[in-house]
Order: C-alpha cells, then sequence, then structure tokens
C-alpha cells in the first residue's frame, strides 16, 4: 500500500516536470512561428483533416486505456490485454499518421533545416511523438507481463501509471492540435 | 492478497465518469474543429474560443480520466499540479511577451528583417 501510492504520487510528479518541459516547447514554438525565413508558413503545410484523425485515435486510445486500468480494479486480466490491445492498435495509428506526415514534409522540402518555425514545429511535435512511441513499448511490456505473471499489486502499480502517462499525452495533444494545427489554419 | 484487494477499493474510477470524459472530450473537440473547417468565427475572438474549448477538454479530461478531484487530503496531487500551472504559465506568457517586446523595440519589423537576411544569404 505504503510503496504503491508513493510511486504512483512519484509518477504524477514526473508527469508534472514533463508538462514544464512541454510548456517550454509551446513557448519556443509561438516565438518562433513568425520566423519562416522565406521557407513555407503554418498556413501552407498543416492538414486538418490528418491532424483530427490523430485526435481522434489518441482521445479512443485513451479512453480504451481507461477501460483497461478499470478491468485491472476488477483484476479482470484477459479484459486488460483486449483493452490495452486496443489502445496499442490506436496509437500505433496516431504514430503511422504522424511520421506519414512528417515523411512527406521533408520530401517536399519543409524539413527542420528550412526554417525556425519548421524547427520548433518539428521539435514539438517530435517530442510528443517521442513520448507516444515510447508508451506503445511500456504497452508491449505490460501485455507480456501480464501474460506471464500472476496478478498482483506491482502489476496493478504499473498499469495505472501507464494510464496516467497515456492520459496525460492526450491532454498534451488537444494542446497541440488546437495552438499547432487549428490556430495555424486560422490565423 | 490482502493488499491487492484493499487498494483496489480505494481506486476512485468509474465507467461512467470515462464516458462522461469521453463525451465531453468528442464535442469540444468537434466545436473546435467545427470553428475553424466552417469558418464560423475570426480573428482574436476565434483564438479566445479554440483556448477556451482546449482548456475545457483539458479540464474535463483530469477530472474524468485523471481523477485529479477524487484523492483524499493532503490532496499533494493537485497541489503539484497547480504549482505546475503557475511555473507554466509565468514561462509561457513570460517568453512571449519578453520576445515579442524585444521584437517591437530593438529590431526592424520582421519583413524588413527578413528581406535582409533573404539578401544576405551567400
Amino acid at each position: 500500500m505504503e510503496s504503491y501510492s508513493r510511486t504512483v504520487f512519484g509518477f504524477w510528479v514526473y508527469l508534472m516536470t514533463d508538462a514544464l518541459l512541454f510548456a517550454t516547447l509551446f513557448a519556443t514554438y509561438a516565438v518562433l512561428k513568425n520566423g519562416t525565413f522565406g521557407g513555407p508558413t503554418s498556413h501552407d503545410i498543416y492538414q486538418l483533416g490528418g491532424a483530427f484523425k490523430q485526435t481522434m485515435l489518441l482521445l479512443f486510445s485513451s479512453f480504451a486505456a481507461g477501460l483497461a486500468t478499470i478491468s485491472a480494479y476488477k483484476s479482470q486480466k484477459n479484459r486488460v490485454l483486449v483493452w490495452l490491445g486496443v489502445a496499442f492498435l490506436l496509437g500505433a495509428s496516431f504514430i503511422f499518421l504522424e511520421l506519414k506526415e512528417f515523411t512527406l514534409l521533408v520530401k517536399e522540402g519543409h524539413s527542420w533545416k528550412k526554417s525556425a518555425f519548421l524547427s520548433s514545429y518539428f521539435t514539438l511535435v517530435g517530442t510528443h511523438g517521442l513520448h507516444i512511441s515510447i508508451g506503445l513499448f511500456w504497452m508491449l511490456v505490460l501485455g507480456v507481463q501480464l501474460i506471464v505473471q500472476p496478478f498482483s499489486v506491482a502489476l496493478l502499480r504499473r498499469i495505472t501509471t501507464f494510464s496516467l502517462y497515456w492520459h496525460f499525452l492526450d491532454v498534451i495533444w488537444i494542446f497541440i492540435f488546437t495552438i499547432v494545427y487549428l490556430m495555424g489554419v486560422a490565423t | 492478497m490482502k493488499e491487492l484487494e484493499e487498494i483496489e477499493k480505494l481506486w476512485p474510477g468509474k465507467l461512467n465518469a470515462y464516458l462522461l470524459g469521453l463525451f465531453l472530450s468528442l464535442a469540444f473537440t468537434l466545436v473546435a474543429f467545427g470553428l475553424v473547417s466552417q469558418h464560423i468565427l475570426s480573428g482574436s475572438l476565434l483564438i479566445y474560443a479554440l483556448i477556451g474549448t482546449a482548456l475545457a477538454q483539458a479540464a474535463a479530461q483530469l477530472l474524468f480520466f485523471l481523477h485529479l478531484s477524487h484523492e483524499g487530503r493532503p490532496r499533494w496531487n493537485l497541489y503539484i499540479f497547480i504549482c505546475m500551472m503557475c511555473f507554466a504559465a509565468i514561462l509561457v506568457t513570460g517568453s512571449i511577451w519578453i520576445m515579442f517586446s524585444l521584437n517591437d523595440r530593438v529590431m526592424p519589423s520582421a519583413q524588413e528583417m527578413e528581406r535582409f537576411m533573404l539578401e544576405n544569404r551567400k
């Protein structure tokens, strides 16, 4: 009990410092957004449809992780595996769309080397994507542990911290979707 | 095993809360997306509306997915969260304020600056 709540609290503190990392990247992006250096502006390169699809994928992935957690707290191992699988597939599709967008931009010559605006864009969205990729790997590890280990407090703790991580990344994505994509297209 | 049951009982997550969180998130996302794609608002009004929907959705997810309102006292998770929000607010508004006021006071306008840089590219 002691070590369970201490770990979950410690993980929450980590998430808050991670939020500060993203706040820094958002501030950088806001400052550099108009530094296009003759390259494309946000208006030229963003595709709202793709970003909207990504938002939906991540929201439902986050929801599936929530359902996995509910099942975990009822010790329903198989259901946890199913919902984690759903969350994994949705998260993987999200990363697939993001990589597709990145490669398209680089192919068209709009890579991070082009301008301060694009550097800050790739850093902000890429850092979030990196977090998602780590989360996907975490889900795989959890899946294996669920299959080979008996259900325990330690397993429950890992699922809890994972669900916090996954929901937190969705909250960060809301701001990327709004500030980067919606505002980038609107202004 | 007893410990496991104890922890399972204390956890606040409920299916209804998750469903409500999902519904609110979908609603706020669709409103924000609709505002931009249907060109309903424009200018600073649109920016405020978008920030509003983003904050509302973040609040919904913090309450219904991350269970921020469900901890017992002392509410350390909430205190750390508020502390983070203060730091983030200072960081973001401070950076934007300082950099844009520097642009206004010190540098030539962004367009002039860019023309100068493009001319001297080699």
